[in-house]
């Protein structure tokens, strides 16, 4: 029996060092002092940080990527919000298929999305390709994230509580804002930074859709080819990583003390 | 008592019904716009251009299976890859899907090999500090897919980590060269890239099952190993379909993964829908690879779900 | 009924789909009245409270509170207020925040809803919790947060779904008598629904049998216990021996009938009488027999039959007793204190009672 717990436990661990450890590569290059990510380490500086204020390319590229996501985030959270609630609180027919014709997203290759949207913007809208454009695609890929934590979170608590809304004078919309929006907020939360991430680290659709500008994501693949560039990718990638891990942590951590105080009945 | 019926009331409660429906659907109707300008037309519009062709400059509207037949069309001269002979006239996307399909099977089993005891052990394992775990197994699913294959570039890079560490220890004198661009390269950056999202699902199936169908296991005779053939690998099951599909349909098309640490030859078909719409200026050929890539994939998990006997478990499942 | 009633039901019907859960329900529930809609899970009772809420909308029939007919009125509309099964607190707001709820939508003053919120508080009993969190709270709190919830709102009618039943027994039985002391000193009409026949009897004025979506029975508890006018209702409520029977003779007051080889006997029937010939049983509830070892003269009815179980409860003991030609043991209850020791198990007995203790009832 201890003998059991131990092999798994160690696998476990070597499973987590696995899954860590190839990213860890990059926080430890970018406070190297060289110019290669090779062994053995030189030394340690922060040159390579302080070098990126001075890009301006890179520093423009932040701000699209910023306000992409924020719209996106805001976007598709609003959008999934209506979704959600008409899939949770109204029995539709075809509900069934269209959650699922929505979820669709999760499971066509970024490739084939990219190249869908941009045959319909360029060839048959003649719309010029442009931020606006890779906002768009972003907001379809979030949708489904947006929905499936939004509906989680909305048939996670009692119908009652909403009828009780009613019950004591509310009308439908106040109910939605006394009742309904204050309880979703955790999920609402959740799906605003899931959105931000998602958006914020995209790199195909983005790299398909974007005009002259570009977002971080796709800033950072030009720069990859480029050997002596290296050092500032690799202290951006650094940057972009601990940002996105905060913010995935900041998401989790809501939406599961969402989860736990969600359950008024039983103590 | 005596009463009068109302025969207004029928007619007056289908009006009340049908008015929230509508207003149901008028709640659903900014997504559901959404999905349908975005995502359904742009595919109804890549499979329109695929049945056009470009001709230099200009793109002949038409209408052909010219894209679709220039894919099989035969050969008597093959084209061999790894001994294969393919007697194909233009036999690249044929190749290059073949080679997809069994680079994203190999890294989707080693993604469910390696999830499903890291699942397990989270399942039945994990007593304090589940929510951290779990957190643990999140975190490299949302961050920066470009990054976590870059970490794989420079991990087995010519002059990447591995390469170095190994001359600065004095085990080789030269960079290993067949580390980086290659297949296998691909086939382990899809495995390592990908491992996180397999996890979730497979555990949320281990944690549904009633603990007390174990206990009843083990009662009726069953050994720690048997139990776990005979209950819990059956009931995880659906977990483990979704986790190994989830990974599979996406990874077909990568286009990132083949583009960092592919090389020349580590490409894939997703590649090659983007030389397509880029640099070799074909985007109806382009659209042709990516609607016959999507139906290629379509067909084959069709398939696999019914040799695996989906349907049936779904029934039993309802 | 004398007064105008409050509530009026005409030939309300519900449909889910094909499904139709409630058949032509038509009844009245009057002024002040604690009312219960008694049944197992399923037989509709709930879905008729919630057509009463409003919440959801009757396929046919009319509804009428105190005069004004409900059609198209929303539940945010109606004079009804209710306590969920679930009691359905709001989690993100506290004791006083969930009480004062629904008062926002009323056209009174802060200070009067501060007010009313502090009255409601004293009258459930709450003293002290206004600022507690709902998931601070037990069961029996959560209950009275809900109740005074709707209370606040001084509803003309107070429906309950269950209110009772996430409680452990006696917290369940405290709060019986506290609802009902509630209720006399509130005034307000209560519809409480429950499946626990023991409740309805204790808390009702009247109440009213469901089953598969019909009523089958409104009386007082009374009434109910010992005048149910079919088998379903006599099950129950309370515990029925049943005595397959055929009807020989009426009069106005006395059934004759013939049990087969258990001979003749007595019984009363509530209703119109059945025409002779008919098949019937002659129900008997458990403590109006009598067990005796040797039967007397005046014994109107008996039986013979072998006692199976005897189950000593303290103040009474339970017996069982198979007759023959009869499915399902009889259950006698007998007070302790007069029982004899020759009452054993597999003892031969006979069972007796007054020639107006048994009911006829037909199938």
């Amino acid at each position: 029996m201890m003998r059991h717990i131990d092999a798994l436990w160690v696998y476990a661990v070597l499973f987590v060092a696995f899954l860590y450890g190839p990213v860890m590569l990059l926080p430890l290059f970018s406070v190297n002092d060289g110019n290669f990510a090779t062994f053995p380490l030189r030394g340690f500086t922060l040159r390579h940080y302080a070098s990126m204020w001075d890009n301006g390319a890179m520093m423009s590229a932040l701000a699209n990527s910023t306000r992409i996501a924020i719209i996106v985030a805001v976007t598709s959270t609003a959008l999934a919000i209506s979704a959600a609630l008409a899939i949770t609180r109204y029995r539709l027919p075809g509900a069934a298929p269209i959650v699922g014709f929505m979820m669709l997203p999760l499971v066509i290759p970024s490739i084939v999305i990219s190249v869908a949207l941009l045959v319909i913007i360029i060839r048959f809208l003649g719309i010029p390709l442009s931020l606006w454009t890779v906002t768009a695609g972003h907001i379809l890929i979030c949708l489904p994230f947006s929905l499936s934590v939004l509906m989680a979170r909305m048939e996670g608590f009692d119908p009652s509580l909403e009828e009780a809304s009613r019950d004591l004078g509310c009308s439908a919309w106040k109910t939605f804002w006394r009742v309904t929006f204050p309880l979703a907020m955790p999920g609402v939360i959740s799906s605003l930074l899931l959105g931000f991430i998602i958006s914020f680290d995209e790199f195909v659709i983005a790299f398909f859709l974007t005009g002259t500008e570009s977002t971080l994501p796709v800033f950072l693949f030009s720069q990859l080819r480029f050997p002596n560039k290296l050092p500032g990718t690799l202290a951006l990638g650094s940057l972009i990583l601990v940002g996105s891990t905060l913010l995935v942590i900041l998401a989790e951590v809501i939406r599961r003390r969402g989860v736990q105080s969600n359950n008024p009945g039983d103590i | 008592m005596s009463y009068k019926t109302t025969a207004k009331a029928g007619p007056r409660r289908d009006l009340a019904i049908l008015r929230k429906r509508l207003a149901g659907y008028g709640l659903l109707s900014p997504a559901l716009i959404l999905m349908i300008t975005m995502l359904a037309l742009p595919i109804m519009a890549l499979v329109t251009l695929s049945f056009w062709t470009q001709n230099g400059f200009e793109l002949d509207r038409s209408f052909t299976l010219a894209n679709y037949w220039k894919m099989i069309k035969p050969s008597a001269d093959p084209t061999v890859w790894f001994g294969i002979p393919f007697y194909l006239d233009y036999p690249v996307p044929a190749i290059l899907m073949i080679k997809s399909l069994t680079m994203s099977l190999v890294a989707t089993i080693a993604v469910i090999t390696l999830a499903y005891p890291m699942a397990y052990f989270l399942a039945f394992r994990v007593t304090r500090n589940k929510a951290a775990w779990i957190i643990l197994m999140t975190i490299p699913f949302w961050t920066s897919y470009l990054l976590r294959v870059f970490s794989w570039k420079i991990m087995l890079g010519f002059n990447g980590a591995i390469n170095s560490g190994l001359i600065y220890v004095g085990l080789i004198d030269a960079p290993l060269e067949f580390l980086l661009y290659n297949p296998t390269a691909v086939t382990i950056t899809l495995a390592h890239a990908w491992v996180a999202f397999a996890v979730l699902p497979i555990y949320v199936s281990l944690e549904k099952i009633d603990r007390s169908l174990l206990e009843a296991a083990s009662d009726l005779g069953d050994s720690r190993w048997r139990r776990f053939r005979r209950i819990t690998l059956p009931l995880s099951m659906p977990g483990t379909l979704a986790a190994s599909l989830l990974v599979f349909i996406p990874t077909v098309g990568d286009y990132v993964t083949p583009e960092l640490v592919g090389g020349t030859g580590g490409t894939m078909i997703g590649s090659l829908v983007q030389k397509m719409f880029m640099s070799l200026n074909n985007a109806p050929m382009g659209a042709a690879i990516s609607i016959t890539m999507m139906a290629v994939i379509t067909l084959l998990v069709l398939i696999f779900l019914t040799l695996v006997g989906y349907w049936r478990m779904r029934a039993r499942r309802a | 009924m004398t007064a105008e009633p409050l509530i009026t039901l005409t030939d309300i019907t519900k449909r889910f789909g094909t499904l139709t859960v409630l058949h032509d329900i038509s009844f009245d529930i009057g002024r002040g009245e604690f009312f219960s809609l008694l049944g197992a899970s399923g037989c509709g009772k709930t879905t008729l409270l919630r057509i009463l809420a409003g919440i959801e909308p009757p396929s046919a029939g009319q509804l009428r509170i105190d005069g004004q007919p409900m059609a198209g009125v929303p539940a945010h509309k109606r004079p009804t207020n209710m306590v969920f099964q679930s009691y359905a607190i709001f989690p993100h707001l506290n004791v006083e925040e969930n009480i004062g709820y629904g008062l926002r939508n009323l056209k009174i003053s802060r200070a009067e809803a501060v007010g009313r919120v502090a009255e409601a508080i004293e009258l459930v009993k709450l003293y002290g919790l206004a600022k507690r969190n709902a998931h601070q709270l037990s069961g029996g709190q959560r209950q009275r947060v809900a109740l005074a919830r709707a209370l606040v709102m001084r509803p003309k009618v107070l429906l309950l779904d269950e209110p009772l039943s996430a409680l452990d027994k006696k917290l369940r039985q405290e709060m019986q008598l506290e609802l009902r002391a509630l209720q006399r000193s509130v005034g307000i009409t209560f519809v409480f629904v429950t499946h626990d026949q023991e409740e309805a009897l204790t808390l009702s004025d009247r109440i009213a049998v469901m089953s598969g979506g019909r009523i089958l029975q409104i009386d007082t508890p009374r009434g109910l216990y010992d005048r149910p006018t079919s088998i379903e209702v006599a099950e129950f409520v309370g515990t029925m021996n049943l005595m397959p029977c055929t009807v020989r003779s009426s009069t106005a007051d006395l059934v004759s009938l013939d049990a087969g080889a258990a001979g003749a006997l007595t019984g009363v029937c509530p209703g119109v009488a059945p025409a002779n010939g008919t098949a019937a049983f002659l129900a008997l509830r458990p403590e109006k027999v009598r067990l005796v070892t040797r039967v007397g003269k005046d014994d109107a009815n008996s039986l013979q039959g072998t006692i199976r179980e005897v189950a000593y409860l303290g103040d009474r003991i339970h017996y069982q007793v198979a007759i023959a030609g009869v499915e399902k043991p009889f259950v006698i209850f007998s007070n302790a204190a007069e029982a004899s020791q020759e009452l054993a198990a597999g003892a031969a007995v006979a069972l007796t009672w007054p020639r107006d203790a048994g009911l006829v009832l037909c199938r």
